[in-house]
């Protein structure tokens, strides 16, 4: 019988036994594991999967929240295109994911490597660099604001002592004079006080870091210092292939958030804007995608062009991150063996 | 397994419909998303159809016999009931409204914003009455989320109509009809630290906007290093350029047409170029470029209606703020905590153009009606007695008893008079209750007698607002000449009021 058996399936063909108590038991497992995950299922569909298709019809409508929307083809798509505001909002969005996003990934990766050296107090060195990680964007963006002031502002107060002791002949060598950075006025220098902000709490980031670095083995290492390489090859011969698709992950999932910007870009235009209306702050220097989708939505209540302005976003960042896991996939080593 | 994977798929499914029908909103399925259209008041004549030609109307759902309807109201204030906040007031009127009517209850919630309101009527039918900023009303009126008022403004009895501030009605108004009842009222005045005028020689506060500048270059002084010691006025201040200019400079964002935008290209360059003659006075005599005066700006605002208020401090001489602001002052400078005995302040109207009429900018919250609201007539009889004459005189009493400004001529005159006098006598100080008293009639004078303007309440509002702030912007940070910045709102909006013209708001007493 066994051989029978055996014989039937090699031949592909199970027998009627065979198939009977597989599916009943499958079946069985099957309702049990559906069953624990409706609730899942439901949640997903109510809150995900309904507002997705919602937006996707709605960006084809003039909806306004009120009244009943109406189909309007791709207008919303063409006006889109000739709004200079999205351009401009695209622009400085783009600034951040370009210059922000390799500051942010790279003070983070700095942070990881102090979080894992090997000495007394660490644990508490962690701790403290953990902590602005906790602190809430809307909190953090209303401290910044202080921290960042141009006149009394303990960074600017720092740079201003840190000048002050440059010896004169020095400063008489400098080809300028120095001013301390306007970081909330000056559009120039407004985006660059977000980054800085989001360097401050990159805490999540380095401990994702901090993980990878410990997963490094030591035997690589070890093996490398017998052959004579010094930190520095050691880092960018060990160190950073090993952790790169940790470097990657961290790299893709912040394309997505930089192209999402919105809180502390939101917490600091309520305070430079005069006006009722959701600014975008000195020059429009801080009117981030996500901002100009808001003040669409909730201030022009042009609901229908805000979906597609999300859906453009969303194209936008599918294609972004679709080319850098292209890209990064050439440099990422899995190799860990 | 074929046959399992068939059964998965169809429960899937099955749940996105169920879900997608659970999200739904609407209760009724024959008229999604239509707002309700009010019925005929209690008055003999017959409104005219109010809703908007685009939005179909359905009728009411009359109360049955008996039935108990529910009202909600939603405010924008925290609910706190401590110190009189506006909370406790809403509450105390609800619980006294509850007791006198068997056929409608109100439950007051407070904390709701207007994004708040907004996504609730969006999403289902609550709440009846909310709170919004005036600068709302219209864009949520034109997109048919406010019941139109019109009916029941021309039934209510003229004691309560005529009663309100003529101006503030034009808040309330688009385009012919009413959509929301004023509330509370706010006005923008001048605050002046006339000890410091008086030490720079002016014993009086500047008559036109001439007189402004040279006092505003007289009060500013620099420290030792070159820094910003004291700055006459500051220039960037809310409002001022979007709703304050036209008042001051004599001209108006949108014409007689209803169309243009503005009714003088002119005017409006001329108005930039004057806020710019501030910058440029503060770069020429003191050598503070822009971004210098933004950061001093940034920095004091910070402190506002502290002891440490830039005014009380002495690091401006004069400033254009909210009417509120005069009560916190007159707290602050008679405390002998604060070391501010030396302090003398007073309020004024901002000087006009030579030769320009006397004005002031007018603000506000209203109420508004959802237009998915399923008992229009009783959701009237409830706001119609939250801003009858009788509770705006209630109310009046204000947060910490120090006075607080409705729309009505009633709760004005009292607050000038009697009321005015039960505040003032209730402070511990008397020279703060002289002081509060002055500021009363002072205010109370102003919403009453000065004309108010406001910014005109068309549809594209917010998207004029936002196009002012955006280039005004640019043209005080030396970016754009005056006139760019004209042709370039113009631009902006010019094809939004083509779209929506314009019907200005005309006052008829009843």
């Amino acid at each position: 019988m066994a051989k029978k058996i055996r014989s039937a399936a090699s031949t592909g063909e199970p027998t009627l036994e065979k198939k009977h108590t597989k599916s009943v038991r499958q079946r069985r497992f099957f309702w049990i594991g559906f069953g624990f995950a409706l609730p899942w299922i439901i949640g997903f569909c109510c809150f995900k999967i309904y507002p997705i298709c919602s937006a996707i019809y709605y960006s084809f409508t003039d909806f306004n929240s009120f009244r009943s929307p109406n189909w309007v083809r791709l207008d919303n798509y063409t006006n889109l295109v000739q709004d200079k505001y999205v351009i401009k909002s695209l622009k400085n969005t783009a600034y951040m994911v370009i210059i922000g996003l390799p500051i942010s990934i790279s003070f983070a990766m700095l942070m990881s490597l102090v979080m894992n050296i090997k000495a007394k107090g660490m644990p508490l060195v962690r701790t403290i660099l953990y902590i602005p990680a906790m602190v809430p964007s809307m909190a953090s963006a209303l401290l910044f604001m202080w921290l960042m002031n141009s006149r009394y502002g303990i960074v600017n107060q720092g740079l201003k002592e840190f000048y002050s002791i440059i010896p004169q002949a020095v400063k008489d060598f400098l080809p300028f004079s120095f001013k301390p950075p306007s970081w909330i006025n000056d559009p120039k220098w407004t985006k660059m006080t977000l980054i800085i902000m989001g360097c401050w709490g990159c805490g999540g980031t380095a401990v994702i870091g901090l993980a990878a670095l410990r997963g490094v083995p030591t035997h690589f290492y070890e093996a490398a210092e017998l052959d004579g390489a010094n930190r520095w090859t050691r880092f960018w011969r060990i160190t950073i292939p090993l952790i790169s698709p940790t470097i990657q992950f961290q790299f893709i999932m912040g394309i997505i958030n930089m192209f999402q910007y919105f809180t502390q870009a939101f917490m600091f235009n309520m305070f430079t804007t005069t006006s009722q209306v959701t600014g975008g702050g000195p020059s429009d220097s801080l009117l981030f995608y996500a901002i100009n989708l808001y003040r669409e939505a909730f201030d022009y209540l042009h609901m229908g062009y805000a979906c597609a302005l999300a859906m453009v976003l969303f194209v936008i960042v599918m294609i972004v991150t679709f080319v850098a896991m292209k890209v990064s996939n050439k440099m990422v080593s899995y190799d860990i063996e | 397994m074929k046959k399992m994977k068939k059964l998965f798929a169809v429960v899937l499914a099955l749940c996105m419909v169920l879900a997608l029908a659970a999200c739904g909103g609407s209760d009724n399925p024959d008229t999604p998303d239509t707002p309700n259209t009010p019925s005929t008041p209690n008055t003999p004549s017959t409104p005219e159809t109010p809703n908007n030609p685009e939005t179909p109307s359905t009728p009411e759902t009359p109360a049955d016999p008996g039935e108990v309807v529910e009202v909600t109201v939603w405010h924008q204030f925290g609910e706190t009931t401590e110190n009189g906040a506006p909370h406790y007031y809403y509450t105390k009127w609800a619980e006294e409204f509850n007791a006198t009517h068997s056929n409608i209850h109100v439950t007051v919630t407070g904390a709701k914003s207007a994004t708040d309101a907004q996504t609730a009527i969006a999403g289902g039918s609550t709440p009846d009455i909310f709170m919004n900023q005036w600068n709302n009303a219209p864009t949520w009126a034109n997109e048919g989320g406010l019941l139109d008022l019109t009916p029941y403004y021309d039934a209510a009895p003229a004691e309560w109509f005529n009663d309100f501030v003529p101006s503030v009605l034009a808040l309330c108004n688009f385009n012919g009809k009413y959509y929301s009842v004023p509330n509370s009222i706010t006005t923008t005045v001048m605050f002046y630290r006339d000890d410091i005028l008086a030490e720079c020689g002016w014993d009086h506060h500047p008559a036109n906007t001439d007189e402004l500048l040279q006092c505003i270059k007289d009060c500013t002084k620099a420290d030792e290093n070159g820094d910003i010691a004291r700055l006459g006025l500051l220039p960037n201040m809310p409002w001022f350029d979007t709703v304050m200019m036209p008042a001051v400079f004599n001209t108006q964002w949108i014409a007689d047409d209803g169309v243009t935008v503005p009714a003088d290209k002119e005017a409006v360059a001329y108005m930039f170029e004057w806020i710019q003659s501030v910058y440029k006075l503060y770069e020429d005599e003191f050598g503070w470029d822009y971004l210098t005066v933004q950061d001093f700006a940034s920095t004091v605002s910070g402190n506002r209606a502290s002891a440490s208020d830039p005014v009380l401090t002495g690091e401006l001489a004069m400033r254009w703020n909210s009417e509120g602001l005069a009560g916190t002052f007159a707290k602050l400078v008679n405390d002998p905590a604060n070391n501010l005995s030396n302090v003398q302040w007073s309020m004024g109207l901002f000087p006009n153009v030579t030769g320009g009429t006397e004005m002031a900018m007018l603000g506000g919250n209203v109420w508004e009606v959802n237009a998915r609201t399923e008992h229009p007539d009783e959701t009237w009889e409830v706001l119609q007695s939250l801003t009858s004459p009788e509770t705006a005189v209630e109310f009046a009493l204000g947060e910490n008893n120090n006075g607080s400004f409705y729309a009505h001529k009633q709760a004005l005159a009292a607050l000038a008079g009697d009321l005015g006098d039960q505040i003032a006598a209730a402070k511990e100080n008397p020279d703060e209750g002289a002081q509060v008293k002055k500021n009363l009639e002072f205010l109370c004078d102003v919403f009453a007698n000065v004309p108010l303007q406001s910014f005109p309440t068309c549809a594209y509002v917010n998207e004029y607002i936002n196009a002012l702030g955006t280039y005004s912007g640019e043209v005080f940070a030396g970016n754009m000449t005056p006139m760019e910045a004209v042709e370039a709102i113009v631009a902006d909006i010019q094809p939004l009021a083509n779209e929506n013209p314009y019907i200005p708001f005309s006052y008829q007493a009843k």
